[in-house]
């Protein structure tokens, strides 16, 4: 077994973690054997991948960042990572841990048909496509809300906010990297000034420091050009169902982290419509959102909105989804009554380095 | 297959020392690779190719040019007299390029030292969602190019991390029949294929 079968050992090289003795002998081995070259390329792939992610942290990350970045051409093989990884429905919040969640988020599904429902369009717009790929809890609007709702909340809310961070991360690392690049390119300028006005400079040492100037702002552009790596939005989604006399009005959770609400509406006897409208009322009736031209989803038979989180304060709101006929006019379909409450706070981490008291 | 020429050696400014590449060093080094010119081309420009990783992979900031010095330096030496054992040539070239990563190493020590503190700064975050979405379905109109065999197993071998990452790539070969080593070949260029494919239609738009 060569040393190149090791794939710790390849990672150990790349984070430039080898003794030196070991390293220059896997060198050799790269030079040598095809096979060995290809797999340290295969591996250097994989550790791309775990800093897109955000699986490589500490002393690998920061030892990965400074080598890796100060390529040229490592933003878009950052981006392309990041790409792979949505398209795949990864980095993933965890779906609501218990029984009373009305959908789960696509992590669950196979992959296979999770590429097919992606290339059949199924996720109809470009906004939404991004939201689905970003991190989403759902909840089902039931009366009330327990304790252990609101933990299961609280959990999934914090491994999106560490998720956010390592985008911030990443965010980090490039912007240092174009810091970099600016200060190369004002010192190969200065540099190149100075050879201009010596009089010993020959004409292949201008031509060098001018090539070396055009190299830098091409990569400064390229850095710039490409796709920095974005926050992802937190979405919390509601299931409206029709209510009856004994249902209650439910009560709903709103996560101080999250930045859409979407509510799925149920359309019931109302499916019939080829066109919706929905109308959000809060106190004393006054209109705080609405939105027309809006289908229901087949699968679900709900006609599904988000709106921004911000425009949800705590309180009383009323969702009227009306279909819309042909000549225009419309038809109530559903009333919806919410209750919308803040999420209490976030429970203390126990201080397990205390002593017991007796 | 187009031969190494004087011109793709063309000496940096940094190599107008006696390692400037001349004919007759170039010429030396070709026949050291193989008795047959276009055999020892394609040695060569696959030796420039790993060795521009390696020096990459150590962080250096002009590999190009560490590669032309090494190239040249060995060149020179072909020249001089140079015989490697049939199981020796990598060993030489690689002690060579050792010998430069070394010797920039040393130049540049205080100037790393300094990038290195640089690099340790925090700066605020910037972003481009118009140009984020644009990257993603380049990538999505780039895997629908692939066959439907092809994309599966794109999608497949990179998914997961740590042990579930081994798994799956695991299972794919046993599913596909082939060995651990072949799969990662063919997992690699597939991907090398892909990011072409990205930034070509990300330049277009």
């Amino acid at each position: 077994m060569t040393t190149t079968d090791d794939g710790r050992v390849l990672r150990r090289y790349l984070l430039d973690d080898l003794p030196a003795d070991e390293r220059d002998a896997l060198e050799v081995e790269l030079l040598a054997d095809g096979d060995a070259f290809q797999a340290m390329l295969a591996a250097e792939d994989d550790l791309l991948d775990d800093y897109a992610r955000g699986t490589l942290t500490g002393a690998d990350r920061e030892a990965f960042a400074a080598h890796f970045l100060a390529r040229s051409g490592s933003a878009g093989r950052i981006a392309f990572a990041r790409g792979l990884q949505a398209i795949g429905g990864e980095p993933t919040a965890a779906a609501s841990d218990g029984p009373v969640t009305a959908e789960r988020r696509p992590a669950s599904v196979p992959w296979s048909e999770r590429l097919s429902a992606w290339l059949g369009g199924l996720v109809p717009a470009p906004a939404l496509r991004l939201a689905v790929a970003a991190a989403a809890v759902a909840l089902v609007a039931v009366a009330g809300y327990s304790a252990w709702q609101t933990a299961a909340l609280h959990r999934q809310v914090a491994r999106l906010e560490a998720s956010q961070q390592q985008l911030a991360g990443e965010r980090a690392d490039l912007a240092r990297r174009e810091q970099q690049l600016d200060r190369e390119l004002a010192a190969a300028r200065r540099a190149a000034g100075e050879l201009r006005a010596s009089d010993d400079a020959s004409s292949d040492q201008l031509a060098a420091a001018s090539r070396r100037i055009e190299e830098l702002e091409g990569e400064v552009t390229s850095l710039r050009r490409l796709p920095k790596p974005r926050r992802q939005e937190i979405t919390v989604s509601f299931l409206l169902a029709l209510a009856t006399r004994s249902s209650g009005v439910p009560e709903l959770v709103l996560p101080d982290a999250a930045d859409t609400v979407s509510l799925q509406l149920q359309t019931g006897d109302g499916a019939y419509y080829d066109s919706f409208q929905v109308r959000l009322l809060g106190a004393g009736g006054a209109e705080v959102w609405s939105r027309t031209g809006l289908a229901a989803t087949a699968a679900t038979g709900t006609v599904d909105v988000t709106l921004p989180a911000e425009l949800l304060a705590p309180g009383r709101y009323e969702a009227l989804l009306e279909g819309v006929g042909d000549d225009g006019g419309s038809e109530l379909v559903g009333a919806y009554e919410l209750q919308l409450v803040a999420a209490p706070p976030r429970p203390t981490e126990p201080d397990l380095s205390s002593p017991r008291r007796p | 297959m187009i031969l190494p020429t004087m011109a793709d050696t063309s000496p940096t400014p940094e190599a107008t020392s006696r390692w400037a590449m001349t004919p007759e060093a170039l010429d030396s080094l070709l026949g050291l690779l193989a008795p047959e010119r276009e055999a020892a081309g394609r040695k060569y420009e696959e030796i420039r190719r790993r060795l521009l990783r390696i020096f990459e992979w150590r962080g250096c900031p002009y590999p190009e040019e560490l590669v032309d010095e090494t190239m040249n330096r060995v060149a020179h030496k072909a020249a001089d007299g140079l015989e490697l054992r049939a199981a020796d040539p990598f060993r030489y070239f690689c002690g060579v390029a050792q010998l430069v990563f070394k010797e920039v190493l040393r130049e540049n020590r205080k100037k790393q030292q300094a990038m290195a503190e640089i690099r340790r700064s925090e700066v605020p975050p910037a972003a481009d969602e118009e140009d984020d979405h644009e990257h993603l379905e380049c990538l999505r109109q780039c895997l629908g190019e692939l066959s439907d065999e092809n994309r599966e197993l794109m999608m497949q071998y990179y998914s997961g991390d740590g042990g579930r990452r081994i798994k799956n790539r695991k299972t794919l070969a046993d599913r596909l029949g082939v060995g651990m080593n072949a799969l990662r070949i063919r997992a690699y260029r597939l991907r090398a294929r892909l990011e072409e494919c990205v930034l070509e239609c990300a330049g277009a738009k």
